[in-house]
C-alpha cells in the first residue's frame, strides 16, 4: 500500500505543479483562487509523498537492499536510492517555497513574480519526475535480484 | 508595487537556497564521515530522518527569520541563485554517488 502510495502523490504533485504553471501563465484577477490552490496542493501531496515514501524507507527497504545488492543492478541502490532519497529534499523545499510564493505574490502585475513561479514549479516537476524515475528504476533493481536468485 | 518581490518570497527564498547547498553539504559531510552517520542516526532513528528533519527547520525557521528581517525590493538576484543552487545541490549529490 506504501508504494502505491508514495509514487501516486508524488506523480499526483507533478499534476498540480503543471497546473500551477498553466494558471500563473494565464493570469488574470479571476484564477487567483485556483493558482494558490495548485501550489498548496502540490507542495501538500510532496509532504505526503515524503511522508509515505519515508516510512516505508526507513522500516521496510532493509530487505529491497539486500536484493538489489546481491542482484544483476547494484546500481539501484548504489547509485539510484542513494541520490533519489537525498536530491528529494531539494524537490520538497522547492514546492514549500512555491506555495509561499503563490501566497504572497501578484502575478497578474508582476513578471518578476511570474517567473519566479514558473521557474520554481519547472524545478519541482523536472526533479519530481527525476525521482519518478528513479523509483522505477530501483523497482527494477528488486525484480533482477529475485530473477537472479531464482524466485 | 509591481515587479518587487515581498518580504516573504524574498525570506523565503533566501531559506530555501541555504537550505539546499545544506542539504548537499550535510550528505557528503555524512558519507564521507561515518561518525557524523551514526550520530544522525543516534539522534533521531535514522540518518535520513535526522537529515529531512534538518533540512526542513533550516527552510522554516531561517524563512521565518529572514522574513522579518527582509523588505520588499527587486532582488533581481533571487531567481538565477535559486536556480543556480538547485541545480549545484542536485549535481554535487549526483557527483558523489557516481564516485563512491
Amino acid at each position: 500500500m506504501l508504494l502505491m502510495v508514495h509514487p501516486t502523490t508524488g506523480a499526483l504533485a507533478i499534476f498540480c505543479a503543471i497546473w500551477f504553471m498553466v494558471e500563473v501563465l494565464n493570469a488574470s484577477e479571476r484564477n487567483r483562487g485556483r493558482i494558490r490552490a495548485a501550489a498548496l496542493t502540490s507542495a501538500l501531496l510532496m509532504v505526503i509523498t515524503w511522508i509515505a515514501g519515508g516510512y516505508w524507507y526507513v522500516v521496510y527497504y532493509a530487505a529491497d537492499k539486500a536484493i538489489i545488492l546481491k542482484g544483476a543492478w547494484p546500481i539501484a541502490h548504489t547509485f539510484f536510492m542513494e541520490a533519489k532519497e537525498h536530491a528529494f529534499f531539494i524537490t520538497l523545499i522547492l514546492s514549500m517555497f512555491l506555495a509561499v510564493v503563490a501566497r504572497r505574490e501578484d502575478f497578474v502585475r508582476n513578471r518578476s513574480a511570474r517567473v519566479l513561479a514558473l521557474w520554481v514549479a519547472l524545478m519541482v516537476i523536472l526533479s519530481a519526475f527525476a525521482a519518478e524515475g528513479a523509483g522505477s528504476i530501483i523497482a527494477m533493481g528488486v525484480r533482477m535480484g529475485l530473477m537472479q536468485a531464482g524466485i | 508595487m509591481p515587479s518587487t518581490f515581498s518580504k516573504q518570497t524574498i525570506g523565503y527564498g533566501i531559506a530555501a537556497i541555504i537550505a539546499i547547498l545544506g542539504n548537499t553539504a550535510l550528505v557528503v559531510i555524512k558519507e564521507e564521515n561515518p561518525a557524523v552517520k551514526a550520530l544522525m542516526k543516534q539522534l533521531l532513528y535514522h540518518h535520513w530522518i535526522a537529515q529531512g528533519v534538518a533540512v526542513l527547520l533550516v527552510f522554516l525557521v531561517l524563512g521565518f527569520i529572514l522574513t522579518r528581517m527582509a523588505r520588499s525590493s527587486p532582488a533581481r538576484w533571487l531567481t538565477p541563485s535559486l536556480i543556480a543552487a538547485s541545480a549545484l545541490g542536485a549535481l554535487g549529490i549526483i557527483a558523489l554517488f557516481l564516485l563512491e
